[in-house]
């Protein structure tokens, strides 16, 4: 009976404690020791899951299995409990770390409270209702953590002990709620209480150990596997123009969910490592052959939950009340679905701090429900099928997974970019659509013979029983080890001189993890990598281990408060009356989505010398409060020292982050010139040349009319047909990015001369060791565009003092020196300097 | 796990009438094997495997059976039984042996 080794704190030892003898217990530890020091050595070579502190929590878990390992079996319970909560400190640091215990702490006192099950239910909901007022109220970063531990399991719990007449053990309960990897994997497997309580030591503890290292390693690969895709795979958006790259978004779109599939298997491994040994979390999902197989294969934890709190209530209420099995079941399906729409919602609440109620989603849930509702029914009803022969049936399952795939990457698609099916009828009226129609379909018949082929085989295999065998803990740590050994020789950064330098770039890139870098998400994000995007704000302690990653989990989180992407034409934009904090300074947007102040008019008041700043992420001062952008420090410092009190400055900041040069462009032509200012400073940095090719390739590959005649011309010469592939089309305008760059800047001065404003263009690089090559390549293009050109090479003098660490935005302080630099621009260039006008 | 709202839907096997109304021991050994070897021939049918693999101190849901086969299971006993069970069974009695158990009991009562 699985009860006999439950979680318990008594003295019992139970039946997972092996037999063998101690040098063959100590043989077998130094073996899984030697595999996670493995696994450790890739999670740090490849910086996996770096943006979520990883590695450290990884040797953390390491450290602590070592000991765990040899302790009497009474303690490890109250050991891993331990070593939980020691981890949401050291993870989160102490402020933030105490809120999620003693919040937690509150909720599982509230279970044990020694009061009938209804009052305690209604004490439990009560708190959850505060709690929620306060997560609205009060953004604060434990509450991912704190949400993504509680918002499900405590619903599990207290169903599962609503009837147990003795609590459960402290240790037990408060392992439960903080599982130990918990705090650096906000998106967390939905874990059933019971499970874990009854899968405790169930085996022989050196094979949990061993399927936990076996887990480990599959999620690393499929975490890797979704770092290739996503980086090399995943078609861009305006690449969508013909049948085959739709194929290919909507199939590397759906394979996107590894990364979802990737941290549950290393969530449960790692537990495996302290004797839970809990069931799969997901079943080869890209080989389910029907809706309902799908959903039995995919996030196989939340079918459960679902199952346990919602369909069997539903169903037997429904037979309770004279319903035959059928409509009970479909009625069940349909609930589950609509539930589980909700409770996403309520998972993005606790994560994200939104509740996202869209009906796109709604339309899309509920029909995988009802598709899934009615394959049920139709299951149920079926009769024992007559047998067929294998290649019969090997045929069948291969046509049905190769369809299955192909529907649900189709959902995928539609949750991923609403509208999507919208585009494929266009795509389906373009010239050529047929071929690739046609081309699509032949490899999709070539999947179902590969699929036929490789299902005969396993069956073939599946017949040749093979017992498991003590063997098998060696066979499959050689195996482990032999794979993880490869990695690491092939990846590290010393066999780089082992390729020839283009696969060693980009091995390096690989290992670099460029998918969770700062402009990540300006890609497609797939509808999980939304909920994944929950961040972890480090404690002191984790961040000296690593300041880099930090500070780019901050930026990129940061900037993903802030914005939000936009058309096609403009990229991100900031979001209209956005309040809230960066970094620990205020960040507000006005209602015209620039960093500036609410009172700002569109109409230019009287006696007003308007001065528009546009530029980088710099210019709209990430990193610092909004009054120490340098833009209000100019403005104050224009209107002190250069007003002659007949006319006022106004400094007008439209920088945005994540923006380039050709969006620059736009940002101008759309919104700059409506608010008539007087005088343009553009701002440039040295990496003015990314994305010059890129944005007007895009809009051609979606036939959307490029934004001045200047740019039209050059890809009028770059020999650009209609229908031309989007790859084809980037390679020709990427031979002129320089004549690109010119003709961005020559448009910006041919709509700054015709309102009549001062078009000003003003180098100010990032103080860097590495020689600056730009400057003297971009100077010539804007002093040829009619730019009037002043050069800030000199405002910062070093990085020291001025930059926090590995930064590229300047703090308070470097601020100021811009300001100072401006000023001193503004005596030595007047003509920068209009006057003010009747 | 309380059974709610018993019915008489469909006929119930003949020994349990019979056995219940003498309500001695043996008799409820006879009732209790006799759902054993149902639902062993029920699940082995589902799953497809042989039910000589079908052990009945095993946990059934570590048999592979998913919640859609739990339902049908569950409504089929029910509907050989004639009884309704107010939720999933197996969450208490997850061998063939305890709902065998549970179930004759309840059953007896009944009758």
């Amino acid at each position: 009976m699985v009860q006999d080794n439950a979680v318990t704190s008594q003295s019992s030892a139970p039946g997972g404690l092996s037999s063998i003898s101690v040098s063959e217990r100590i043989a077998k530890f130094l073996i899984l020791l030697f595999e996670l020091l493995l696994v450790a050595a890739v999670v740090s070579l490849l910086n996996i899951e770096g943006h979520r502190h990883f590695f450290p929590v990884l040797c953390f878990i390491i450290f602590g299995f070592a000991i765990h390992a040899w302790l009497p079996m009474r303690h490890r319970i109250a050991f891993f409990a331990l070593l939980s909560i020691t981890c949401v400190l050291f993870v989160l640091g102490v402020s933030n770390g105490l809120w999620v215990l003693c919040v937690g702490g509150a909720l599982i006192g509230i279970c044990y409270l020694p009061i009938g099950f209804g009052l305690r239910l209604g004490l439990l909901a009560a708190t959850g209702t505060a709690l929620v007022f306060a997560r609205v109220q009060f953004p604060l970063p434990f509450w991912p953590v704190l949400g993504s531990m509680f918002m499900f399991r405590l619903i599990i719990y207290v169903y599962d002990t609503r009837h147990e007449t003795t609590k459960p053990t402290l240790a037990s309960s408060i392992s439960y709620f903080f599982l130990l990897p918990n705090v650096c994997f906000p998106l967390f497997p939905v874990v059933d209480y019971r499970t874990f309580r009854d899968t405790w030591y169930d085996e022989d503890e050196w094979e949990i150990y061993q399927r936990g290292v076996s887990w480990i390693v599959r999620g690393l690969v499929h975490l890797l596997l979704y770092r290739y895709i996503k980086l090399n795979l995943v078609p861009n958006a305006y690449e969508l123009v013909d049948v085959p790259h739709i194929a290919l978004f909507m199939s590397t779109n759906y394979a996107l969910y590894l990364q979802v599939s990737g941290q549950f298997h290393l969530v449960t491994g790692l537990l495996h490592l302290f004797g839970f040994n809990l069931p799969r979390t997901h079943h080869w999902f890209f080989l389910a052959s029907s809706f309902s197989d799908i959903w039995r294969r995919i996030n196989i934890y939340w079918k459960d939950f679902m199952a346990k709190i919602f369909f069997f209530p539903i169903f037997f209420a429904l037979r309770r009340h004279g319903s035959s099995v059928g409509p009970a079941i479909v009625l069940g399906v349909l609930g589950v679905f609509v539930c589980t729409w909700l409770l996403h919602s309520w998972q993005t609440f606790w994560l994200l701090g939104k509740f996202p109620v869209t009906a796109n989603d709604a339309f899309l849930w509920l029909g995988v429900g009802t598709c899934v509702a009615v394959n049920a029914a139709f299951d149920s009803r079926r009769s024992v099928q007559r047998r067929r022969s294998e290649w019969w049936v090997a045929l069948s399952v291969s046509m049905r997974t190769v369809v299955m795939f192909a529907l649900v990457s189709l959902f995928w698609a539609c949750w991923t970019k609403p509208g999507f099916l919208v585009s494929i009828w266009g795509v389906m009226d373009r010239p050529g659509a047929g071929h690739g129609l046609f081309v699509v379909l032949a490899w999709m018949l070539a999947a179902v013979a590969i699929g036929m082929i490789l299902k005969l085989f396993l069956d073939w295999q599946a017949s040749r029983e093979r017992k498991p065998s003590d063997e098998d803990f060696l066979s499959s740590a050689k195996l482990h080890m032999a794979g993880l050994g490869v990695v690491i020789v092939f990846m590290s950064p010393w066999s780089s001189s082992l390729f020839d330098s283009d696969i060693a770039q980009k091995i390096a890139d690989f290992r670099a993890d460029p998918t969770a870098a700062e402009d990540a998400e300006k890609r497609l994000q797939s509808y999980y990598e939304d909920l994944n995007m929950a961040a972890i704000q480090a404690g002191p302690l984790l961040i000296s281990f690593s300041p880099e990653a930090e500070t780019r989990r901050a930026q990129a989180y940061g900037f993903y408060k802030v914005s939000r992407t936009t058309d096609l034409y403009q990229g991100v934009e900031l979001i209209p009356n956005v309040k809230t904090e960066l970094d620990g300074s205020p960040f507000s947007v006005n209602q015209f989505g620039m960093r500036d102040r609410t009172t700002l008019t569109l109409d230019k008041p009287p006696a007003t010398i308007r001065i528009a700043l546009v530029g980088s992420s710099i210019v709209m001062g990430y990193g610092v409060s909004d009054e120490a952008v340098f833009s209000r420090v100019f403005e104050t410092r224009l209107n002190s020292e250069h007003s002659d009190r007949t006319h006022r400055f106004e400094v007008l900041n439209f920088g945005v982050g994540k923006q380039w040069a050709p969006h620059r462009l736009i940002r101008i032509q759309r919104k700059v010139v409506k608010f008539k200012p007087d005088v343009l400073y553009y701002f440039v940095h040295q990496d003015e040349f990314q994305e010059l090719a890129s944005h007007p390739a895009q809009l051609i590959a979606q036939e959307l009319e490029l934004p001045s005649q200047h740019l039209k011309d050059i890809a009028n010469k770059s020999d650009i047909t209609r229908g031309m592939a989007p790859g084809a089309i980037l390679s020709r305008l990427q031979r002129y990015e320089t004549e690109l760059l010119g003709a961005v800047y020559e448009t910006i001065v041919d709509e700054c001369r015709g309102r009549k404003i001062v078009p000003v263009w003003i180098y100010l690089p990032v103080p860097s060791a590495e020689l600056d090559i730009a400057k003297a390549k971009l100077i010539p293009i804007a002093v040829n565009a009619g730019f009037l050109v002043c050069d800030l090479t000199d405002w910062a003098k070093e990085r020291q003092g001025l930059f926090p660490t590995a930064e590229h935005h300047p703090n308070a302080e470097g601020h100021q020196l811009i300001a100072d630099a401006l000023m001193r621009m503004v005596q030595t260039t007047p003509e920068v300097l209009p006057s003010a006008k009747p | 796990m309380a059974i709610e709202n018993l019915h008489h839907h469909h006929s119930t096997p003949h020994d349990a009438s019979a056995v219940s109304a003498s309500g001695s021991s043996h008799d409820t050994g006879r009732l209790v094997a006799e759902i054993q070897q149902w639902m062993i021939s029920q699940l082995a049918e589902e799953l497809q495997i042989n039910r000589d693999k079908m052990k009945v101190d095993q946990p059934i849901l570590s048999c592979g059976i998913d919640s859609m086969q739990v339902v049908i299971f569950v409504a089929k006993l029910e509907d050989w039984l004639g009884i309704r069970f107010s939720n999933n069974p197996l969450e208490e009695h997850s061998t063939i042996e305890a709902l065998s158990h549970y179930v004759a009991d309840m059953a007896g009562k009944r009758l």
